[in-house]
């Protein structure tokens, strides 16, 4: 995120935590969209919505952390910061001007595998803003000195959001342990030593390569008339030359875990212990991603779910806890955490999660906790789409990351379709011995005395040489 | 693409401005005092519900911080009828959220859910605000989570950094205290809660905001028939000592040691929230560092590379209020910072703002003002603040003539009067070794705490 909010492995999650659902007596209102595809390959969706002057403009351009050159980690967030700098007809912070000048705001955020651009303005400044959108996808003319600057910023960001707060380090640490092969691996913020070994080359390589119609999705919602805005849609993106050059993809497929992990780290100013248990998943196309959507929300949402109710309320054993789907293009992870209350074990706390866990696998969920889940998450989906952001978000997501832009309304009914029996299989076939991560994540006061390292750190080789920075 | 493009070298000019049309609200009182404000809202198929009162953190009495918030948070676990796991199974059955919070100057009951499940809510929602019970042993488990979230709260620089600026800006004034101790709380008792409650939770004190696709005469019959029964009582009073009275520059620096990053905090005294001096000090904090096209940002941020960003806070709360800039900076430039943040603050003192920042500050204000609205809960919020605030009933319509308004000598008046360097109060988060020589040209002495709270020498 460039300005206020943290690039974490969670925060990217909620905001593209997917999933749709509807209540018995509800009926999820079908989201009308116009689709076309221009002759350089980019993609344009729009809905019609006149209920107040704005208008919301996305750009998704399907690149992502997962994307960050070799050595580089990070970049793909350090691109979108230098987006907002000069382009050829664009001052620096021009987009800011153009939005909060008139009355607007807009923001950008890097996921695994996306970027996405947007603002939110009076709906007469739409033209304004397209021009500046495809201004800044032909091309851009970052300089030595803004680039240095805004790496800086980057660096800053890195600190606020991993080093300050006490468990920036543990979501962090927990990713990079968590996928060996899968570029995943890399924390979307990068490090200190990768961002420093960037170069303005690097940002110019990096925009030919994946800044092109054919790889990005325009997305507006709001108070538009559709012909006006087809005609400055053709005017100002539809001559931008598609590169004659390939756009690569990631190939690289993380394999099955064969065996149970463990990681152990320790942190200055952490106050109490936390736990992490990860599943790998497959993708958020797959058929089961439903399902583990469901066993997410019945597991976490709410004070009624089962981690509440069980380590929080009735055994005190954590302080808070959390489950989390976090489903990706390529492979995702199911995520329980907890932060263990004063005075109990960390061991305990890993005890109680896997109980829980256990639970799913052994006894179907009842037809009641099924119910609210999809009552919970419909109302969410429906929340989310009272603003021409959050529609935009939504058809973005069911476009880029799902393949089809009409999943925006298909994807409820999959939700909907999900029983008692396919929560337990993907526990099940999930949720097993081999595929399970645990992470503990200590105050520095608990690390064992010095002179033998206790830390089973060798077992992880590929990845144990990547925490150093963090010291 | 080719150079003869020329359309793209010159940025196209807006259309003609097209008109808001703010959501019809209708306004009356229950004969128990409750307010009541309804707001039809159709676009989607989903309600929401707000109730406020006119009593938050800083009707705690001063031995009992924490008072408000302990009572607010345990509302929602029991009531005559009802336990703790059932009222959250029932609002989580129907998808609906359910919770009571406790601010400085007011108390909300917030809850909304699907439009179909508005009766069942709204059933529960009365249910915990006139019948909680409070039972012992939920009151010692929330006793016992607010101690384990005292303990990660002293792990966080932004809370060490509230923490110490409310001590020094408020002096004994109820702002000052932002959390109990792990003693006041054991000294908490159930009794101290049910009566904190009877006294403040009066419908006489409290309005109750709807707005989602409701038939409005069907919800109003509907609320009368619930809260009918609830009696009027005496309104709360408030005992409310003087700020302390600044006369020079101070520096309180938290020492964290390892900190990564300084959390500064620069502040001097600012207004309420009912200020005439309300819409001159928006402006002035719009051009100053509301944003990221604002003076700190550009500066901090843009040009310099010290911090993810760099703002000013308006905090006008109902009885007093801080002017602050903050950022969270890399510990090797907290000096530079300072400078940085002391030039723009001297500048904003002494100059006049520019025709053009004052002209695109009000544009961003008003272009805004329908976004936040664009959501029933953006415009509760806003009916919120009209109501707790004693703001003119015609705020909503008024805002932008009032923003409008401004002109440039009302921001210098409002700079000088309350930007003030040669008074403000620094506060330090970060590690006081690497930092000290940094910051002493900007004070005489340093005052130094541990993450405890406590004086350090």
């Amino acid at each position: 995120m460039r300005r206020r909010s943290l690039l974490t492995l969670i925060a990217c999650a909620v905001i593209l935590a997917g999933a749709i659902g509807s209540s018995a007596q509800t009926k999820m209102p079908q989201m009308k969209f116009r689709e076309r595809t221009l002759p350089n390959g980019m993609r344009v969706l729009s809905v019609v919505d006149k209920s107040s002057p704005t208008v919301a403009i996305n750009v998704w351009y399907h690149v992502g952390s997962k994307d960050d050159p070799d050595q580089r980690s990070g970049f793909a967030h350090l691109f979108e910061h230098l987006m907002f700098k000069s382009t050829k007809n664009m001052k620096a912070e021009m987009m800011d001007r153009l939005t909060e000048d008139v009355g607007g705001n807009n923001n950008a955020f890097t996921a695994d595998d996306v970027t996405v651009y947007f603002e939110i303005v009076p709906s007469n400044y739409l033209e304004t803003l397209l021009w500046a959108e495809a201004d800044r996808l032909s091309g851009l003319t970052v300089d030595e000195e803004s680039f240095h600057s805004e790496r800086a910023v980057v660096e800053e960001e890195f600190r606020q959001s991993i080093l300050a707060p006490p468990y920036g380090k543990f979501s962090y640490t927990m990713q990079q342990k968590s996928f060996v092969s899968h570029p995943y691996q890399r924390p979307g913020i990068g490090s200190i030593a990768d961002l420093d070994a960037a170069t303005v080359e690097n940002v110019q390589k990096f925009h030919t390569t994946y800044y092109r119609p054919d790889n990005a999705t325009l997305l507006v919602v709001g108070d538009f008339d559709p012909r006006q805005f087809d005609a400055w849609v053709d005017k100002y993106f539809g001559s931008i030359q598609k590169p004659d050059l390939p756009l690569p993809r990631v190939q690289t497929k993380e394999g099955e875990r064969t065996g149970e992990k463990r990681f152990t780290e320790y942190g200055a100013n952490v106050p109490l212990s936390a736990v992490g248990i990860n599943y790998l998943v497959p993708s958020e196309k797959s058929e089961d991603a439903p399902a583990l959507t469901m066993a997410d929300i019945i597991l976490s949402q709410g004070r009624s779910s089962r981690l509440y109710q069980s380590l929080v309320y009735q055994q005190q054993i954590a302080q808070s806890t959390n489950a989390n789907a976090d489903l990706k293009e390529d492979a995702g992870l199911f995520q329980l955490t907890a932060i263990v209350a004063a005075g109990k074990k960390p061991e305990d706390a890993e005890a109680a999660l896997r109980a829980e866990i256990k639970k799913l696998q052994d006894t179907p969920v009842s037809a009641a906790e099924l119910e609210k889940a999809k009552n919970q998450i419909i109302t969410s989906q429906l929340r989310q789409r009272e603003t021409n952001n959050g529609k935009a978000n939504a058809l973005g997501r069911a476009a880029v990351l799902l393949g089809d832009a009409n999943r925006v309304n298909t994807a409820l009914e999959k939700l909907q379709a999900v029983t008692a029996a396919d929560v337990q299989r993907i526990a099940n076939k999930y949720f097993t011995d081999k595929n399970r991560y645990v992470f503990f994540y200590l105050p520095e006061a608990m690390r064992p005395a010095s002179g033998v390292n206790k830390m089973p750190q060798s077992r992880e080789s590929s990845n144990g040489a990547k925490g150093a920075y963090l010291k | 693409m080719t150079e003869t493009e020329a359309f793209r070298r010159q940025m196209p000019p807006p259309l003609a401005p097209r008109p808001l049309n703010l959501p019809e609200h209708l306004e009356t009182t229950l004969s128990n005092g409750l307010g009541l404000v309804v707001v039809e809202d159709k676009r989607l198929p989903l309600i929401s519900f707000r109730m406020a009162f006119r009593s938050g953190d800083a009707n705690d009495p001063a031995d009992q911080p924490g008072l408000s918030d302990m009572m607010s948070s345990l509302m929602t676990e029991g009531t005559a009828t009802r336990t703790s796991r059932q009222i959250a199974e029932e609002v989580e059955r129907f998808g609906a959220t359910l919770a009571v919070g406790s601010s400085s100057d007011f108390t909300t009951v917030a809850a909304s859910s699907l439009s179909v499940y508005a009766d069942e809510i709204l059933d529960l929602m009365a249910d915990v605000s006139m019948n909680p019970s409070f039972p012992q042993n939920e009151v010692d488990l929330a006793r016992e989570n607010t101690k384990q979230l005292l303990i990660q709260q002293r792990a966080q620089p932004t809370f060490l950094a509230s923490e110490r600026l409310s001590q020094v800006m408020f002096g004994k004034h109820p702002y000052s205290r932002l959390s109990p101790t792990p003693e006041m709380l054991d000294a908490m008792t159930r009794d101290d809660l049910v009566r904190f409650r009877e006294a403040t939770y009066i419908p006489n004190n409290g309005v109750l905001m709807v707005v989602g696709d409701v038939d409005r005469d069907a919800i109003i019959a509907r609320i009368e028939q619930l809260f009918a029964a609830w009696k009027p009582g005496a309104l709360p009073d408030l005992d409310l000592p003087a700020l302390p009275k600044r006369s020079a520059r101070s520096i309180h620096v938290v020492d964290r040691p390892d900190s990564a990053q300084s959390n500064i905090v620069i502040a001097n005294e600012g207004i309420t929230r009912t200020s005439p001096d309300y819409f001159p000090m928006l402006l002035m904090h719009t051009i100053l560092g509301a944003n990221a096209s604002s003076r700190l940002f550009m500066n901090l941020r843009e040009e310099k590379g010290y911090t993810y960003g760099a703002y000013s806070n308006l905090d006008a709360r109902r009885l007093a209020g801080t002017f602050r800039a903050t950022a969270e900076v890399r510990t090797s430039v907290t000096g530079a910072s300072m400078h940085e943040f002391f030039y723009e603050l001297e500048r904003i003192r002494n100059e006049a703002v520019s025709a053009e920042e004052l002209k695109n500050a009000k544009s961003y204000l008003a272009g805004v003002f329908p976004i936040r609205i664009e959501t029933q809960d953006g415009l509760i919020d806003q009916l919120v603040s009209i109501r707790m605030y004693d703001l003119p009933s015609n705020y909503l319509e008024t805002y932008r003539e009032q923003v409008n308004a401004v002109t440039v000598e009302d921001i210098q008046r409002a700079a000088q009067n309350y930007v003030t360097p040669d008074r403000a109060a620094i506060v330090i988060v970060g590690d006081a070794v690497e930092i000290s020589e940094q910051v002493k040209p900007y004070a005489d002495a340093i005052e130094l705490y541990d993450t405890e709270g406590k004086p350090k020498k």
